[in-house]
């Protein structure tokens, strides 16, 4: 079902399910990007990190056009998530809406631990009228 | 308790920063990389990641909070302008309120002039 899905195609309701799992070289290689020091991050896994990998987990299931602006974020941790937990995510689309030509949609993203919902990132885009269309 | 003061984080964000970002944030969207779709796209040149961005303010409040932050910790913000590199970026946490021991503190990350790039609120229950 998702592999058939693109950013044109999406419907209010579509389901987008993937495995996760952060590993320690991979906080790592994230907290020499952000320039945090990753004392602080040896037995959890940075919340913006989850929020940043189930972002690519999405973009990698639902192939996003460039003009598509990220606008929000928000975050929600239940509890610390470990280096190399297995993580179910399971990411819906709760709005999806026109105004203008512009598309503005929602993504709810949350992250399972066997059926414990450990992490949850909401992720707002909008994308602009097409070039030429009616504004 | 009262919601005790959280540190600014400051940093430079530059487009070495930023190639590392889209590497291992696993962004690698061209807009944010010395690329012609970056010059050709909606912002005209590259444009840090606004995740890269947030992320300065997780630091703040991880450094304040330590692992409550990983077991509790909550962000909900907009962003309000590009970010390009080079930049030099302050989070800044601004405690907001306490109610039954939930911690509310306004949240900017803004340049160097002030200006804000994102604005928010961040939760966390130490």
């Amino acid at each position: 079902m998702s592999a058939a899905l693109t950013f044109q195609t999406l419907a209010k309701g579509d389901v987008i399910p993937f495995h996760m799992t952060v590993t320690p070289a991979e906080i790592e290689g994230y907290l020499s990007a952000t320039g945090e020091d990753p004392v602080r991050w040896t037995d959890a896994v940075p919340p913006l990190l989850l929020a940043a990998f189930m972002v690519a987990g999405l973009l990698e299931r639902v192939p996003i056009p460039l003009e598509v602006m990220h606008t929000g974020q928000e975050i929600e941790a239940r509890r610390a998530v470990r280096p190399g937990e297995p993580l179910d995510v399971r990411i819906t689309v709760p709005a999806l809406s026109q105004r203008r030509g512009a598309t503005i949609a929602q993504f709810e993203a949350e992250a399972l631990a066997g059926d414990e919902v450990v992490f949850i990132a909401r992720i707002s885009v909008l994308a602009p009228p097409p070039a030429g269309g009616e504004g | 308790m009262t919601a005790p003061d959280v540190a600014p984080v400051t940093r430079v964000i530059d487009q070495a920063g930023v190639d590392a970002y889209a590497r291992y944030g696993k962004d690698p969207n061209p807009i944010h990389r010395e690329t012609p779709e970056a010059y050709a796209g909606p912002f005209g040149r590259p444009v840090a990641h606004g995740m890269l961005v947030l992320a300065l303010a997780s630091e703040a409040m991880a450094g304040t909070f330590g692992r409550a932050w990983a077991e509790s910790g909550t962000l909900k913000i907009r962003w309000r302008s590009p970010a390009f590199p080079p930049i030099r970026v302050t989070a800044r946490c601004t405690p907001k309120s306490e109610a039954d021991g939930l911690l509310t503190y306004d949240v900017v990350c803004e340049d160097e002039a002030g200006e804000p790039l994102l604005t928010g609120t961040a939760t966390v229950r130490p």
